[in-house]
C-alpha cells in the first residue's frame, strides 16, 4: 500500500466518517485514515469528542425516553443469539421492567445488567465527572474523611485508600448512579489524569478484565466481597496500576 | 460490514454542515434534561434512528432493515439527529427543519 492511499481525507470528507467512526461501521483502511486526520485536526477531533459524548449520555440509564408514538418496525427483526435482544424494548418500557406490545412485536425487557451497560455507565459517569463540579461530594485525601461520608448515603462501606505513596493521591468521593443502583464512586489522580473507582457490593473473586469505551480504558474485578470498576484516559498500564494497589489491600 | 463507502441521503444529510462550529460543540456539556427535550424535540424519523442506534445498539444495516430505509438514509439522519442535539445542547437554535 503507498503512501498515497492514506491521502487525508480532509475535514468535510472526515466530519461524514466521524459519526461512522463513533458506530463502528468504518472499515479498517477508513478507521486509519479518520485516525490520522484526528491526530493531526484539532477541529475534528473535538467533533469526535462532542459525538461521544452525546452517545454516552444518549446511553444513560437515567435518560428515559419514548420511541415516537406510532413508530413499529417496518421489517421483522431478528434475535441475535444469546438473548441479548430477544425482541425490540424501547428504553421506557425496560426501565420500568414491563412488557409491552408494539407493531405486533412482544417486547421483552433485559433481565439482569450486562458487563457491557456497566462499562458503558461507568464510562459515562467518568465522562460527567469531568465536567466542572462534578468531579467530587466530599474533597479530601484522607481516607477518614472520605470513607465515613459514605455512611448512611448507601447501604454499604466502600473500601478507601490513601495511595498517595504509590504516586495516586485520594483527592475524594462523591455517589453515583451505575448498573441501575447508586454506588460508590472514588476519585484517585495521577498527574493530571483523573481516575476513577466505582465499588458497590458483590460476591465471588475475580481477576481484573480491561475494555474500553470511548477512549476510556476500563478494568473490572471482584474481591473482599466488592465489585470494583476502575476507569480512566490515562494509559492502561498506570490503571492497571492502581488496580493492583487497590486489589493488594483487598484481599 | 463498513458503510464508509455508502452515499448519505443527500436531501437529508444537507443540514449537516449548517450546525455550530466544532469549537462551540466540544464545548458542550451535556445536561441530561436538556438532552432529554433535545430528543423529544426532534422529528420522529430523526428520534427512532437514534434510539435505535444509541440505545439499542443496532447497526445501520439493521436499522435500515427495521425502519425500511437505505443505509445511507439511516446514515444522515443520525448525522442530522446528532447534530441538531449537539446544537441545541450547545444553546444554538435548531438547525433545518
Amino acid at each position: 500500500m503507498s503512501d498515497g492511499d492514506w491521502k487525508d481525507p480532509g475535514c468535510a470528507e472526515a466530519r461524514r466518517l466521524i459519526g461512522l467512526r463513533h458506530d463502528n461501521e468504518l472499515d479498517a483502511f477508513e478507521s486509519i485514515r479518520v485516525e490520522r486526520h484526528l491526530a493531526a485536526c484539532e477541529s475534528c477531533r473535538n467533533q469526535a469528542r462532542s459525538i461521544d459524548l452525546l452517545g454516552s449520555a444518549l446511553r444513560d440509564r437515567s435518560l428515559v425516553f419514548d420511541l415516537p408514538e406510532g413508530f413499529a418496525p417496518r421489517a421483522p427483526v431478528s434475535s441475535r443469539g444469546r438473548g441479548a435482544r430477544l425482541a425490540l424494548p424501547i428504553a421506557a418500557s425496560l426501565l420500568a421492567g414491563s412488557l409491552l406490545t408494539l407493531g405486533g412485536l412482544r417486547l421483552v425487557s433485559r433481565t439482569g445488567v450486562s458487563e457491557q451497560s456497566v462499562a458503558r455507565d461507568v464510562v459515562a459517569a467518568q465522562i460527567r465527572a469531568n465536567l466542572p463540579g462534578h468531579l467530587t461530594d466530599v474533597v479530601s485525601s484522607d481516607r477518614h474523611t472520605v470513607k465515613p461520608w459514605f455512611s448512611g448515603k448507601i447501604d454499604y462501606s466502600p473500601p478507601v485508600f490513601d495511595l498517595s505513596d504509590s504516586g495516586f493521591p485520594l483527592e475524594g468521593g462523591r455517589l453515583d448512579y451505575v448498573g441501575g443502583r447508586t454506588v460508590a464512586a472514588l476519585v484517585y489522580r495521577r498527574r493530571q489524569h483523573i481516575l476513577g473507582v466505582y465499588v458497590w457490593p458483590a460476591a465471588g473473586s475475580s481477576e481484573p478484565a480491561s475494555s474500553t469505551e470511548n477512549g476510556f480504558h476500563v478494568l473490572a474485578w471482584t474481591a473482599g466481597g466488592m465489585a470494583f470498576w476502575a476507569v480512566s484516559d490515562i494509559d492502561p498500564t498506570e490503571l492497571a496500576r492502581l488496580a493492583a494497589l487497590i486489589r493488594e489491600r483487598t484481599r | 460490514m463498513s458503510q464508509s463507502s455508502t452515499p448519505f441521503d443527500e436531501e437529508e444529510h444537507a443540514v449537516v454542515e449548517e450546525i455550530g462550529s466544532p469549537e462551540s460543540l466540544a464545548a458542550v456539556r451535556i445536561d441530561l434534561g436538556r438532552l432529554r427535550s433535545a430528543l423529544e424535540e426532534l422529528p420522529p424519523h430523526l428520534r427512532e434512528v437514534v434510539i435505535l442506534r444509541e440505545q439499542e445498539g443496532f447497526s445501520y444495516k439493521e436499522i435500515a432493515s427495521i425502519v425500511a430505509v437505505p443505509i445511507g438514509t439511516v446514515m444522515s439522519r443520525l448525522a442530522r439527529a446528532r447534530s441538531r442535539l449537539l446544537a441545541r445542547l450547545a444553546g444554538e437554535e435548531g438547525s433545518g427543519t
